[in-house]
């Protein structure tokens, strides 16, 4: 390999000089060629692969295909840039127009705007303006690469991660035993939010929680015979979708959570308890219970309302029945 | 990225092209490879898994330990006419595959297929003796055998897009899903008016359809786009699950114990119906100037549920003028949505934008049941009807050295109707936002936001009652509801970007959110919330070979509650002729302090040892520690709290994932590659421990589950 370098180098130079002589003696200096936009020449002849790995990369985008009229050159995005690309300084010349990196000095608005000037007309980002990432400056170049044809963001394996830049709650919790499967690459944020602003709450893709929910879990929408208040109103009211400890993604375990709504009647109140710690044959002040085993699966007590599935051991149509029997257990989700 | 490579190659090739006509060939197809989006690869793929482990195995889908094959490919093709081919295949042959096609005219037309599974296993084994599980019919066997619960999504999809004209865009999305499998449910397991609970796993065989359709017309001055999104479930489990084992006697003589034969009262357990649901929409924007745009959508959906009742029969018993034989359920939304931003000067922004939502629930109502067990009422379905009124006003104001203050006003409405009188009509939230940001071109920006938010109603549509009535215990009515309670919230987010070097870069990020609910009577329900996260991330590019990252997370939740110790049947006043109605009828206080706390580590790097090894690995730290701390009065003799209650373990999960990975290019099209994943996962959590179904299942977790991968790829590139 080595050899075949050096080959190559005294090949290079021998051209070189013999390039520049014949040229030099022939022919008019020839304008530089543009090598992926159209009109790139004028980055490209200075800013190649060495200068900047991966600037020619653009090429193996869709910016890249010259064949569709609507793509831009260089200068659509990173403005005509005179003074940057006229200066015959030795040092550093200034910045282009518009930059687009971390540091760049040039207004999110801005940069924004070399966007959208195609880009707003796309459906999914008609919505952009006034949209909570527009609102609080968050730079489409914040999340995208365009000059990669891998660009993080726009693949489900990867997407989360750049999500989770400024979402540092929601990395906590995607996770926890019970998620989505996000961490595992078969979902995205994407699928349920469109960062490039929507009608819905929280930036969801339909118009609210519970219809971005029913497009996965349409066995939820009923309606159904009895109906779940908190379950019609909002999925939001019980779940966490980007993660939990609790089983089922629920906010909390039961009966903890049952009991934030509901009264104390009856066995509602019930005080939480496991197995391996509880007598149920005697209180807490030893007072022996006539006719009570210590041990008890029984869905009125500490233990039944506590392990296992807890309040839903029982009342497993939770989110709704569409049971038409009339018999007592038919109601309270029984079945 | 090894850029030397190309620099070597690029200019060495330009010049050896300016002296040898003949060598321009080598430099037009080396700069073609830098720009050419054209792939070719497939590769196989086998790895070693040394233990299947519930936990790991949930959406990984990895069953079989030993070695697992799978494919991988992937086609990219673009002609000079802007034609693209994609073909890409993932995880073939794994539970996990998927696999999408696609061919476009760019900027004109593209035509694509999506094929995805999705597995879901249950995270434990259960060891049962239940038989047909997967089917609308359970029994009882003789014989345990260990059980895996898991479902299983196939999706297809298909998308059509086509440009009319420049401006007129057509986009036709479709996808197929089923879903099959079992998933934990359970019933009660009264047979003869006495409980105990069974193992009754669901049956999922499910079809779903959906089909958006929309067309687009949009301009830089204005868009306007009509679309229809239709939504078709079908269960094809059955309309009800029948379990055939109960539990005839043993309320409180200790565990009862089902038999064979003896169906449960709660048997069948109805499945869910098919439904359907049609949206029209029509959107549109338009910018008054380059400063001001107005957006709005209008949209009706006709949601229905009309799917067959399980038929009249003993154990589906139709109160008698009950003449329906579907819920004729049917629900109309009408979502409006408008907003308007504008730039008043250069400095000064403005957002107002209005969001409404009308959910007419008009499902014909009927009386099904007689409730006999609770007073004889007549129980009616439950039609619930809400509006929503989703309100943002926002002001943004730009100060000199790049500092931006905002200041923003959200209002939320909700109104309930048809809903039954017991709780609140409406419910009004407020919130006042200010955020200041900086936000380009120096070494640290950041952003800091205050919130605060007050939520509160009309007035209670019922009164609580203190009085016995001799059905009810004491304590109707005294709960507020969390979605309906007044609450104070109080939010602070901070987030601040430091690089003091080019190479290297910190974030630092600072939340905090406290929730303080009015409760109604003795403080009962939720009480208070308060969460808080820190959080550190960092990265460092050594070199343009070589860069790294971690970050680090602490955060904890903290929720307090209280509620009232009652027993079936108590009356709450202590009284009684003997020592068990005494118990049973003494109530007592407690209240619960339920903190999370999370600690969550990552660390990542990459890099390239030469130009043809390239290494990488990821560490992931996570854990999550529950606690219960419960506190209860001191009733005396007569208390009805059971010894042990009220004391709940912690429960602890632990995550531990390395992942190493190492390629080596044995030519300039061919490489392999080796994966190690080391995952354990550690978790300590009562919820199945001791617990013994009232017929016999035992549902087991394995506390500590190491999973070790090794893999090797190669992959070839054509």
């Amino acid at each position: 390999m080595k050899k075949m370098r050096s080959l190559l180098a005294v090949l290079a130079c021998i051209g070189s000089i013999c390039a520049g002589a014949a040229y030099a003696a022939d022919a008019p200096k020839e304008a530089p060629k543009d090598i992926v936009l159209k009109g790139d020449a004028k980055c490209t002849s200075c800013h190649d692969e060495a200068d900047a790995p991966g600037v020619l990369h653009i090429g193996k985008t869709k910016h890249g295909t010259r064949a569709d009229g609507r793509t831009p050159t260089c200068s659509d995005c990173h403005g005509d840039s005179e003074k940057h690309v006229n200066y015959k300084g030795s040092d550093k010349p200034p910045k282009p127009d518009r930059t687009f990196d971390k540091k760049s000095a040039t207004p999110v608005a801005e940069r924004n705007a070399a966007c959208l000037s195609c880009h707003q007309t796309d459906p999914k980002r008609h919505l952009w303006a006034g949209s909570t990432h527009e609102r609080r400056d968050v730079a489409c170049s914040s999340c995208h690469d365009t000059h990669t044809a891998n660009d993080k963001v726009r693949d489900k394996r990867t997407q989360a991660e750049v999500c989770f830049a400024c979402h540092k709650e929601q990395r906590t919790q995607v996770n926890r035993p019970s998620h989505h499967p996000i961490p595992e690459g078969k979902m995205s944020c994407s699928d349920c939010h469109n960062p490039h602003g929507t009608t819905g709450p929280k930036l969801l893709v339909k118009d609210s929680t519970n219809a971005t929910c029913f497009t996965c879990h349409a066995e939820k929408r009923g309606p159904f015979v009895h109906n779940h208040a908190p379950v019609t109103e909002d999925c939001a009211n019980c779940h966490n979708p980007h993660g939990t400890v609790a089983d089922a993604m629920l906010k909390a375990r039961p009966p903890f959570l049952c009991q934030q709504c509901h009264d104390p009647a009856n066995h509602l109140g019930t005080i939480p308890g496991v197995a391996g710690n509880t007598d149920l044959s005697r209180n807490v002040n030893g007072t022996v219970i006539p006719g009570q085993a210590a041990v008890q699966n029984n869905a009125l007590n500490s233990v039944g309302v506590t392990q296992g599935r807890g309040c839903l051991n029982c009342h497993t149509e939770i989110h709704g029945s569409n049971n038409p029997a009339n018999a007592s257990k038919a109601v309270r989700f029984w079945r | 990225m090894d850029k030397n490579r190309y620099f070597k190659r690029t200019v060495l090739a330009l010049a050896v092209s300016m002296a040898f006509p003949v060598s321009s060939a080598l430099a037009q197809e080396d700069v073609a490879e830098l720009i050419s989006p054209s792939e070719a690869e497939a590769g196989v793929k086998l790895q070693y898994l040394n233990d299947v482990n519930p936990l790991y195995r949930q959406y990984y889908g990895l069953n079989n330990d030993g070695v697992n094959g799978s494919a991988d490919l992937k086609l990219i093709r673009r002609s000079d006419e802007g034609r693209w081919m994609r073909l890409e295949g993932r995880d073939l042959g794994l539970r996990t595959q998927e696999f999408n096609a696609s061919v476009e005219q760019q900027g004109d037309w593209k035509l694509g297929i999506d094929y995805n599974q999705i597995p879901r296993f249950a995270p434990f084994v259960a060891r049962t003796r239940v038989t047909g599980i997967g089917h609308d019919t359970l029994n009882l066997g003789n014989v345990f055998d260990d059980k895996d619960l898991k479902t299983e999504r196939t999706a297809t999809s298909l998308t059509l897009t086509k440009f009319i004209s420049r401006n007129l865009q057509a986009n036709v999305i479709f996808k197929n899903e089923d879903k099959k499998g079992e998933r934990l449910f359970g019933a009660n397991g009264s047979a003869n008016g006495f409980v105990g609970q069974l193992f009754a796993p669901e049956p999922i065989d499910s079809n779903h359809k959906q089909i958006e359709a929309s067309l687009d017309y949009a301009t830089e001055k204005f868009y306007v786009s009509g679309s229809y999104y239709g939504s078709f479930f079908e269960n094809k489990a059955g309309k009800g699950l029948f379990v055939n084992y109960g539990t005839p006697a043993g309320l409180f003589g200790g565990n009862p114990v089902a038999t064979a034969a003896t169906p449960t009262q709660m048997s069948p357990l109805s499945l869910a119906p098919d439904n359907q649901a049609h949206q029209f929409a029509l959107a549109g924007g338009y910018n008054w100037s380059r400063d001001t745009r107005a957006n709005f959508k209008v949209s009706k959906s006709f949601a229905k549920q009309d799917d067959d009742f399980l038929p009249n029969s003993p154990l589906v018993p139709y109160l008698s003028s009950m003449t329906r034989r579907d819920l004729g359920g049917k629900v109309e939304t009408t979502n409006v949505f408008g907003s308007l931003t504008s730039r008043l000067t250069d400095k000064l922004n403005l957002l107002a934008s209005w969001a409404y939502e009308d959910r007419d629930d008009r499902t014909p109502q009927t009386g099904y049941v007689v409730d006999v067990a609770h007073g004889g009422a007549l129980i009616q379905n439950n039609p619930e009807s809400q509006k929503t009124h989703r309100g943002k006003f926002e002001a943004s104001y730009r100060l000199p050295q790049g500092y931006n203050l905002t200041a923003g006003y959200d209002y939320d409405f909700r109104k309930y109707e048809g809903m039954e009188e017991l709780f609140r009509d409406e419910v009004t939230e407020q919130t006042y936002r200010v955020d200041v940001r900086k936000s380009f071109g120096d070494t640290v920006n950041g952003s800091l936001t205050l919130a605060h938010s007050e939520r509160d109603g009309s007035r209670w549509g019922s009164t609580p009652s203190f009085v016995n009535d001799g059905v009810h215990a004491v304590g109707l009515h005294w709960t507020a509801p969390t979605q309906f309670s007044d609450r104070e919230r109080d939010k602070v987010k901070a987030l601040v970007d430091w690089a003091p070097v080019d190479p290297l870069s910190v974030q630092f990020a600072y939340e905090y959110g406290l929730d303080d609910y009015k409760t109604r009577v003795f403080d009962i329900g939720l009480n208070k919330g308060r969460s808080e996260l820190f959080s550190v991330d960092a990265s460092y590019r050594f070199n343009d070979r070589w860069r790294a990252n971690m970050w680090a997370s602490h955060s904890t939740n903290d929720i307090e509650q209280k509620s009232l110790n009652s027993t079936f049947g108590s009356l709450c006043d202590g009284s009684g002729g003997n020592t068990a109605d005494r118990i049973k009828n003494t109530c007592v206080p407690w209240g619960a302090k339920l903190k999370l706390s999370s600690n969550a580590v990552g660390a990542g790097f990459d890099g390239q040892i030469n130009s043809k090894l390239s290494v990488g690995g990821q560490y992931l730290y996570s854990r999550d520690v529950n606690e219960y701390d419960i506190s209860f009065a001191d009733a005396g003799t007569f208390s009805s709290i059971r010894q042990g209650a009220g004391i709940l373990p912690d429960t602890e999960y632990t995550l531990n994932t390395l992942r190493l990975f190492a390629r080596y290019a044995i030519t300039k099209a061919t490489a392999i590659r080796l994966d190690y994943v080391w995952d354990r996962r550690e978790l300590d959590d009562f919820t199945w421990s001791n617990w013994t179904y009232s017929d016999g299942t035992r549902v087991l977790v394995n506390p500590d589950q190491i999973t070790r991968i090794i893999a090797v790829s190669v992959s070839h590139a054509f």
